[in-house]
């Protein structure tokens, strides 16, 4: 997959990012203008240093905005939607499973999940990894490490 | 007390067998990474963070460290066996360690490395020892002002030695400073962009953070082009070096090891910085610049001997202004703070033993480096076989393990995956992550010394510039910026860091 630039001479890169930043700097801002007290600079209230740095990056921000019409940019590679799916999946799944499922349930789930980001993987050698890690992290983890968590969660009735 | 009974202090500590332990296994993890590519010493420490918590301050550090520069001395056995740097500080190792491999010089290439960064590992460690000293005592007599000012010094240098682009690492070192400001704000107690989220009240968890940003980005990334064939490894002959190749390879290690020493020392510096500008010393003071690249024992010697010289000095700025120079410095800064330590002047004189017994166990690390990489050669070889796939799900596993591990709270998953979402696009956008998590841990310490400043002065920026000393480093940092900012000096940054991007 391969992001394109449409017009040689805009850089498609320095586009995103600024507006990527200009997000960031507006949201820190905003909230620090509405919700905090900004004070005076010999009475500094909690909103007056972000609100100075947002304010620094607003401006770097337009800075890289103009940088991207001087120049054309090369098409980046993206890595494919199930690697993100699965990689950004695996550690949710830990998260959302840790409670009611318990450790053993969540760390297998989340295993099995991280190896098929990869195009290259087998059942056989996915089942061989998820066991081999459960366990490992396991002893590591809760018996080594005695990790506050329950092996088998509350779906088990424990 | 004068050095030597400091350093006594320091080799007690080293030698307690609990820290003796964990010093093996940071250099032989720190190996381990080294050798594997795909899988960094940052990734690696930000997933071991929260196992360290369980140990001793002393251990935990003295491990952190030992996976640092383990991974210099790792990363060089990969860069000769198979040209594949494991560390992007053997990219320079590379280039002649693989010539010297593919003439069937194998065995010498990995122990003059191995040798070249013993030497150099020893010497940085006296020299830390050395000035640890004078340097915290300067510190200890700076307030608020000049402590601003030197965070800003260690910001902007840190950016200006870097590669990439000048203005996109300022902004991401605002966007890090930005991102310290979240949580309760310690004079007024109100909570600063939290979004309403508990998760958050203690501002972004640190762990989490490094993790995704280093460790989840980094997989997405080995993602994007996977390796189908495992890689094929040269032939290790004799490991033992003739006498004519320690007589050439000697004065390199000699430069090295000092270029290496000072570079490691300024912000931003450190192991990547210090084997490209050894590599170019070399050539130029070479009799025979003809024969590098094409397997000159010197260009191998001298860059490991500078990079390893470079990972341990790179911790005197941590250890005595409190300042971390390279993310993995800041990564065991908050290692520490957590621990409920906290870096700077006076961390000798509160700290001596944790202090003394860090510096001490980066000689007997170096040593057990040694051991680990001649001897066992074979082992590392074998490391190199195991595929990819099986190692992304471990990396997934323990860092979701170790992150729930440190509060016991799911949400800090949430953030790990949202950070490495973000480092992933930063890549992308050629936004380099590592002035983001240097503003990330100096942010709310910034803040802090900038509004004691002006509460100083009653709101009277001029403070800055009446200090001599805070006047000083803000020019300096000034100055620093503007000269790279030049169109020559900015042209011969992008060719000293070319052949990193290849």
């Amino acid at each position: 997959m391969e992001l394109r630039v449409q017009r040689a001479q805009v850089s498609l890169t320095d586009l995103v990012t600024s507006v990527m930043l200009l997000g960031t700097a507006g949201f820190f801002a905003f909230t620090a203008w509405r919700g905090l007290k900004i004070g005076t600079p010999g009475a500094m209230g909690p909103g007056f240093f972000p609100l100075m740095i947002a304010t620094l990056l607003a401006v770097l921000a337009l800075v890289i905005g103009a940088r991207a019409f001087s120049h054309a940019a090369r098409p980046a590679r993206v890595a494919g939607l199930r690697a993100f799916a699965l990689v950004l999946g695996a550690p949710v799944a830990f998260a959302l499973l840790i409670g009611p499922g318990g450790f053993i349930l969540a760390i297998a789930t989340s295993t099995l999940m991280a190896c098929w980001s990869s195009r290259l993987m087998s059942w056989r050698f996915a089942l061989l990894v998820t066991l081999g890690l459960t366990a490992l992290s396991t002893g590591i983890f809760v018996y080594l490490l005695k990790m506050p968590v329950s092996l088998f969660g509350s779906w088990a009735g424990l | 007390m004068d050095l030597f009974s400091n350093l006594e202090l320091g080799v007690a500590t080293m030698l307690k067998p609990m820290n003796i332990l964990f010093c093996f296994v940071g250099a032989f993890l720190g190996t381990a990474v080294g050798v594997l590519p795909g899988v960094g010493p940052l990734a690696t420490i930000a997933m071991l963070l929260p196992i360290t918590f369980k140990v001793s301050p002393e251990a935990s550090i003295i491990m952190l460290a030992g996976i640092y520069y383990g991974a210099q001395y790792g990363g060089s056995t990969t860069a000769i066996l198979i040209n594949l740097p494991g560390e992007a500080s053997s990219a320079v190792t590379a280039i002649d360690g693989y010539q010297m491999a593919r003439q069937g010089r194998a065995g010498t290439a990995l122990s003059i490395a191995a040798i070249g960064s013993f030497i150099a590992g020893t010497v940085a460690t006296v020299l830390i020892a050395l000035f640890a000293i004078p340097l915290s005592m300067l510190a200890l007599s700076f307030g608020p002002v000049e402590y601003f000012a030197l965070m800003t010094l260690g910001l902007v240098a840190s950016i200006t030695l870097a590669n990439g682009s000048l203005v996109n690492a300022l902004a991401m070192i605002l966007c890090g400073l930005l991102l310290g400001t979240v949580g309760t704000d310690i004079y007024t107690g109100s909570a600063r962009f939290t979004l309403g989220l508990d998760g958050l009240a203690d501002g972004i968890p640190i762990v989490a953070f490094g993790a995704g940003i280093y460790g989840i980005s980094e997989i997405l990334t080995g993602l994007e082009e996977e390796l189908t064939k495992p890689a094929e490894v040269a032939q290790i002959s004799s490991m033992i070096p003739s006498r004519e190749d320690m007589q050439t390879a000697l004065p390199p290690i000699a430069r090295g090891t000092i270029l290496g020493s000072v570079l490691g020392v300024l912000p931003g510096g450190g192991p990547l910085l210090a084997s490209f500008g050894s590599y170019a010393l070399e050539k130029r003071v070479s009799k025979h610049p003809e024969r590098f690249g094409k397997g000159a024992i010197e260009a191998v010697a001298g860059p490991e001997a500078a990079n390893n010289a470079g990972a341990q000095t790179s911790f005197v700025p941590m250890l005595t202004l409190g300042i971390p120079s390279n993310p993995i410095m800041a990564l065991m800064m908050g290692a520490l703070i957590i621990q409920g330590v906290t870096p700077g002047p006076d961390f000798m004189n509160t700290h001596p033993a944790l202090f003394w017994g860090v510096i001490a166990s980066m000689w007997m690390g170096n040593l057990m480096l040694l051991v680990l990489n001649l001897p066992m050669i074979g082992l590392w070889v074998r490391l190199l076989r195991i595929p990819q796939r099986a190692l992304f799900p471990a990396i997934i596993a323990f860092a979701s393990v170790g992150v729930y591990s440190v509060n016991t709270n799911p949400f800090d998953l949430v953030v790990m995956v949202a950070f490495g979402f973000v480092g992933y696009l930063m890549t992308k956008l050629r936004c380099e992550p590592a002035p983001l998590l240097l503003g990330f841990v100096l942010g709310p310490m910034i803040e802090e010394y900038f509004r004691r400043a002006m509460t100083i002065s009653q709101g009277d920026p001029m403070i800055i510039v009446q200090k001599p000393i805070a006047a000083a480093m803000l020019a300096l940092a000034a100055v620093m910026f503007v000269v790279a900012l030049m169109p020559t000096i900015a042209r011969k940054r992008d060719e000293i860091f070319v052949e990193d991007a290849k």
